[in-house]
């Protein structure tokens, strides 16, 4: 019976089209919040590094978002709220301390990194599942594990800074394990690799590693003291709660 | 015992101490001669404070440290008590405000005095903390702010200090303090689409002194050695302030502007009646006058920001009268010279300049470089400054920076030209807690 169950589900699996998987994914079970410190190292061409500690709090699938930034220390108390929305620019808004002055910035340039990093606010972006067209490629094996591979290519209305994407897809459990992003003339730019936890009933990311390959610059990020479904009020995520650093 | 129970009650408390703080010393040279310029500037700054639940207590203190002497004072920038319920934020105590939505000049924003020792730092760094009642309100897509001022505070001004060029010899006499000290503002700030636009209005008194009064004395016509004689006496104005500010995105562009609307009159002066002097001249003076602010900025694909700004202030109308204060009789005296007492503090620079500026970092973060160009519209004169800074170090910054001014020299009331030799090298080390 078990077997019968398995062919089926391979069968279906290979069958799946590139919308398919993107939908899997999309419909993935995923935490009502997340909590995490967040450390990001920038490492440049020659070796040198500089690290940020950051502590973060999320709703809806990272929809909203809020960050305080830790270190380094000239950097404390800068935080960053980013609200999503469906029908217009996402909103997005910073509190600099040094002179107390909540500043809105621009969604419009998703390609702008963030916090000299080699992650752009894009990055840091969920993807509508609308905003872009699907193909399946030849499935491939990622250090022993079976993948799906998926270009994803954004259209107009997504305004992306990248030509597509192609990532790696664990059929297991729907983790992406690697993705190439490629600029709008379309040469590799980035390439990003992800580690997964299991915590609760969740896989949640616990490490992404991206390199841009243009700038050989690399940035890894760490989230540590990841915690789930922990209850955050969503009125967290409104700018005067920037001013404050949560409690450790 | 006492002192026991107070450390035994704030540990059982499940409060977290914050702290951070600068350390900066640094030197500043004349680029004309290289001989250094002695002013007071903060070399320890430190934020600290105490968060309960809902509750902040926080302080901003300095160490404003000379070197020659070398002499240092403790300076409470603030001190306050703040409550964030879930509709908003309440503050009371010692503080700074910020309003507005250009960067670095904000018409709008006359909370607090300035301090003209630090005109040049970027950020609240310029401004002096006063004590103040402010509460947010935050419903739905708007912002609704009140800040109530109870005891009036002037700008600082350096008095007496031959390093700085706009620096008056000797602090006048204020002959009329300001009586109703009392100041309010209002401001309510909302997002349209994909703009913020913000409305205010604050009333208050004048941040710098401007005259009021006069006493004449006649040339003595039995004195061959007498002459005429005339002694400005000064006070504060009160100015009701409305402004308009607004972020939007054009594109890649992010435009912020703002616009404020003056209207400074000569306060109504509470003589003694007995002591009024039989010479003394009252001036009343009455003006419109307005200050925009309109800024573009863009981000290149280096992650540097460049950024340009229009700024100006223009006189409206001006109305004046002078009048014989024990008789009313009108006099026709010349008309007063008009200085804005409030608004941002670069329109005594200019009428009317333009200002670009960038910066950005290399080397992984570790290179900051920022440059900046004041240009006079119209007349002569701009400022020029350049900043390198290097962190060999986490937490730590070495920095180089040079502003260099250029005046109009047939023209000795170009403000840029006084400032000429105050053109200046600084090299300053920064580190982090």
């Amino acid at each position: 019976m078990k077997m019968i169950l398995l062919t089926l589900l391979m069968s279906s699996a290979w069958g799946q089209t590139g919308i398919e998987i993107a939908k899997m994914v999309d419909e993935k079970p995923t935490p009502r919040d997340m909590v995490n410190t967040t450390n990001m190292v920038l490492t440049n061409s020659k070796g040198k590094t500089r690290t940020n500690v950051m502590m973060s709090r999320s709703i809806d699938g990272n929809k909203k978002q809020i960050i305080w930034f830790l270190e380094p220390k000239d950097d404390r108390g800068v935080a960053f709220l980013k609200i999503e929305h469906n029908n217009k620019d996402d909103e997005m808004r910073m509190w600099l301390p040094a002179f107390k002055k909540v500043r809105r910035i621009s969604s419009k340039r998703k390609g702008d990194a963030f916090m000299g990093s080699d992650l752009s606010y894009e990055d840091l972006t969920s993807r509508d599942l609308n905003e872009y067209t699907y193909k399946r490629l030849d499935d491939e094996l990622v250090n022993s594990t079976q993948c799906f591979v998926l270009e994803s290519k954004p259209n107009t209305s997504a305004k992306s800074s990248y030509s597509k994407h192609i990532s790696w897809i664990d059929k297991e459990n729907l983790n992406i394990v690697k993705e190439y992003s490629f600029d709008k003339r379309g040469a590799l730019k980035k390439e990003k690799y992800f580690q997964h936890n299991k915590l609760k009933d969740y896989y949640v990311m616990n490490q992404i590693r991206v390199k841009d390959v243009q700038k050989q610059h690399t940035t890894e990020v760490t989230f540590e003291s990841l915690e789930v479904d922990t209850g955050i009020n969503p009125a967290l995520f409104q700018e005067k709660n920037l001013k404050r650093i949560p409690k450790n | 015992m006492k002192i026991l129970l107070f450390i035994s009650i704030l540990s059982g408390l499940t409060g977290q101490l914050n702290y951070s703080g600068e350390l900066n010393p640094y030197v500043m040279n004349r680029t004309s001669d290289r001989s250094q310029i002695n002013l007071p500037y903060r070399l320890l700054s430190l934020d600290l404070g105490y968060t309960l639940g809902n509750w902040d207590l926080k302080t901003n203190s300095a160490i404003e440290y000379r070197n020659q002497p070398s002499e240092s004072v403790f300076d409470l920038r603030e001190i306050y008590l703040a409550y964030f319920p879930e509709w908003g934020e309440v503050k009371i105590g010692k503080q700074i405000h910020a309003w507005g939505s250009a960067d670095g000049n904000n018409p709008i924003d006359n909370l607090n005095p300035y301090d003209y020792y630090y005109l040049f730092e970027p950020g609240v760094g310029k401004k002096l903390g006063t004590w103040s009642f402010s509460t947010k309100i935050y419903y739905r897509n708007y912002q609704i702010e009140g800040v109530i001022t109870p005891k009036y505070e002037a700008n600082r001004y350096p008095y007496g200090e031959k390093d700085y060029p706009i620096s008056r010899p000797v602090k006048p006499e204020i002959e009329y303090p300001v009586k109703d000290q009392l100041e309010l503002g209002f401001r309510v700030q909302t997002t349209l689409g994909e703009s913020d636009l913000g409305f205010s209005v604050f009333k208050g008194n004048d941040r710098a002194p401007s005259l009021a009064t006069l006493k004449y004395f006649p040339k003595n016509d039995n004195q061959p050695d007498s002459e005429e004689q005339i002694i400005p006496q000064l006070g504060y104005r009160t100015t009701t302030v409305w402004g308009l500010d607004f972020v939007t995105f054009m594109g890649n562009f992010t435009i912020r502007g703002e616009g404020a609307i003056f209207k400074t009159q000569s306060p109504l002066l509470q003589l003694n009646l007995f002591k009024i002097p039989i010479n003394l001249y009252e001036l009343h003076h009455e003006i419109v006058y307005s200050q925009y602010v309109f800024q573009v900025e863009y981000i290149t694909a280096s992650g540097f920001t460049i950024m340009g700004q229009i700024l100006g202030n223009n006189v409206s109308n001006q109305q004046y009268d002078w009048f014989h204060t024990l008789s009313n009789e009108l006099i026709t005296f010349g008309p007063p010279e008009f200085q804005p007492g409030m608004g941002t503090p670069f329109a005594i620079f200019s009428d009317q300049s333009f200002l670009l500026s960038s910066s950005g970092t290399l080397m992984n973060g570790r290179l900051e470089l920022k440059g900046a160009t004041m240009m006079n519209i119209g007349k002569k004169g701009n400022m020029f400054s350049a900043s390198a800074a290097y962190s060999p170090w986490e937490n730590w910054n070495v920095e180089v920076a040079t502003t260099l001014f250029s005046g109009d020299k047939d023209d000795p009331e170009n403000t840029f030209g006084k400032m000429e030799d105050f053109s200046h090298t600084r090299v300053g080390l920064y580190y982090n807690f």
